[in-house]
């Protein structure tokens, strides 16, 4: 079994200061430090726990990280050649991103793709629709089959779960829901070894739309608030706060 | 112009402001037809008593298989395709973004998530959505036909759109066998975690400000007392003071309660994620150059060990 796993690193924002997001419109993000989305590190991580599973079951599986971005994506993708993934390749595309990654797959196919549920999992739905293939969205864990072309997703709708069993060709887009949600931590042996392990670099310029969307920035209002003073005592604070709760319910 | 709402049943209580929404934006020879996705089961009589009627025309969905993205595509692919409308409003979860990208990419339209606002042209929609946490906005055209627009609840969903005098014209269409190959069996389980945080209308949500796992039980004890439920940040989930099921924030899980008490919470954007349905955000913090603050409907720069005392027994 192929399993292709794509992921983006992001740039950590909450790192950001509000003093920078008070004085510019669009506050740089350059020195914020690159983080795995929670997404992601999930969708890496049940992909590791698969092959642990397939590998204890003398069963191949074959996992393939795709990483999204540039160079900033060698550290992740050396770590996760550390963990145990088989293939490393950095897709250097910035703009419709699953159209290079459609292409990409016509030199690899493969018969899963595992994404992160991120940005309302766009890019699980733009690639299953591309592909015509099926897609499984709010994934939780992933899970052997005794089916050898079959995977047992586990899926969450509403506030239940559902076992499935899938035929493959799939998409499964992952959302954190705190199992097997973080990457183990390589050791030091795993890390070194990993440092000789090719990572192949895709350059991907060739722009494909049919109609670009224009869109801008705007400053927005912030949400209402009421910020109480220091000086004033506990008492008239605690009755100001439920004043406004009340106010605020009798409004409804 | 014809534009449809699409809406599963368990989302027509906002139906109302939506459309209302709508109506201010279109012109007064448009029409908007409501298209309802349901499972096959759900009776369509049972919530339209209630319901008052403001759509011409009602398209009762329903589906053999529960939820599956798959058939309810195939089923509104074809119906679209015939009959060609300039624009589908999709009530947003997570359902429905699904099946307004997909649809979109279906009818070789665009789609646009998240959105609040809209402004309609002849050639072209101008859609609105907040980003960064509601710090900025972000402003989109798009050109392809239909447009699929996955739009926020409005804030006052109590709206009530004055009703036509005639009923509507209501089309069933039912599908009750569906191709769906990819699955070959499934099951539903109950999930093991949930601390009933989804369904809370009050959480007290506590950060790493409190200091130490102490501070967190004896809050957990004050919220047992005032029937509130307990969430936790990621930190202190990783500093070990509370269990990974507690997690609220884009790495656990997205609540909306009707109030979140934030105790010794930063703000940072993956938490506000996780709570900005909550209808009203209380925080409580030392520190008042926290992000919190600025979010919070209500803020409090003071020590939550004097505010929230326990009861003694």
């Amino acid at each position: 079994m192929q399993i292709l796993v794509c992921f983006q690193p992001i740039k950590d924002a909450s790192k950001l200061s509000t003093h920078d997001w008070e004085t510019a419109l669009e506050p740089s993000f350059s020195f914020l430090p690159w983080m795995l989305h929670p997404s992601d590190e999930t969708a890496l991580a049940a992909v590791l726990h698969l092959k642990e599973q397939r590998q204890a079951q003398y069963r191949k599986i074959h996992c393939h990280a795709l990483a999204i971005g540039d160079s900033s994506c060698d550290v992740f993708l050396r770590r996760l050649g550390a963990l145990g993934y088989d293939m490393l390749t950095c897709l250097e595309a910035y703009q419709d991103i699953a159209y290079h990654i459609v292409q990409y797959m016509k030199q690899y196919p493969v018969d899963v793709i595992v994404t992160g549920y991120h940005d309302d999992g766009i890019l699980g739905c733009i690639l299953a629709e591309k592909l015509q293939w099926s897609l499984l969205s709010y994934g939780v864990d992933l899970q052997t089959s005794v089916q050898e072309d079959a995977l047992s997703v586990t899926i969450l709708q509403e506030a239940r779960k559902l076992s499935t069993i899938a035929a493959k060709p799939l998409v499964v887009s992952m959302k954190t829901m705190g199992e097997h949600d973080r990457l183990p931590i390589a050791t030091l042996r795993q890390m070194d070894q990993a440092k000789h392990m090719p990572i192949e670099v895709v350059a991907c310029m060739e722009k494909h739309y049919q109609t670009e969307a224009k869109g801008e920035i705007c400053w927005s209002e912030q949400r209402h608030k009421i910020l109480l003073d220091a000086d004033v005592s506990i008492e008239e604070k605690q009755q100001r706060l439920w004043q406004e709760l009340y106010i605020k319910e009798e409004k409804r | 112009m014809k534009y449809a709402i699409i809406a599963s049943n368990r989302q027509l209580q906002s139906i109302h402001g939506l459309y209302n929404k709508l109506l201010t934006k279109i012109a007064p020879e448009d029409s908007i037809d409501l298209w309802i996705i349901a499972t096959e089961g759900e009776q369509f009589e049972g919530f339209c008593d209630d319901h008052q009627w403001i759509f011409q025309h009602v398209h009762f969905l329903s589906i053999a298989e529960y939820g599956w993205q798959e058939a309810r595509l195939d089923a509104l692919t074809d119906f679209f395709q015939q009959n060609i409308v300039d624009a589908l409003f999709f009530m947003q979860n997570m359902e429905m973004t699904e099946l307004a990208i997909r649809l979109s990419i279906r009818l070789k339209g665009s789609y646009a998530i998240n959105i609040q606002d809209i402004l309609l042209h002849d050639q072209y929609i101008e859609v609105q959505k907040e980003i960064f946490d509601g710090r900025r906005l972000w402003k989109e055209q798009h050109q392809d036909k239909p447009y699929c627009i996955v739009m926020k609840p409005p804030i006052n969903e109590n709206i009530q759109a004055a009703s036509l005098s005639s009923k509507p014209i209501v089309h069933f269409h039912h599908f009750p066998k569906i191709a769906s190959q990819m699955l070959e069996n499934y099951c539903f389980m109950r999930v093991k975690n949930n601390q009933g945080l989804q369904d809370a209308e009050r959480i007290l949500l506590v950060g790493q400000g409190v200091g130490s796992a102490e501070a967190v039980a004896q809050l957990q004890i004050w919220a047992k007392q005032q029937k509130m439920q307990l969430g936790v940040t990621r930190a202190v989930v990783l500093n070990g003071w509370a269990s990974m099921d507690l997690l609220i924030g884009a790495s656990g899980q997205v609540v909306s309660p009707k109030l979140c008490l934030a105790v010794g919470v930063s703000g940072a954007a993956p938490l506000f994620y996780g709570i900005q349905n909550a209808s009203y955000i209380i925080a409580i913090n030392t520190d008042a150059n926290a992000p919190i603050i600025e979010k919070a409907d209500l803020s409090i720069i003071h020590d939550w060990k004097i505010l929230l005392q326990p009861y003694e027994t």
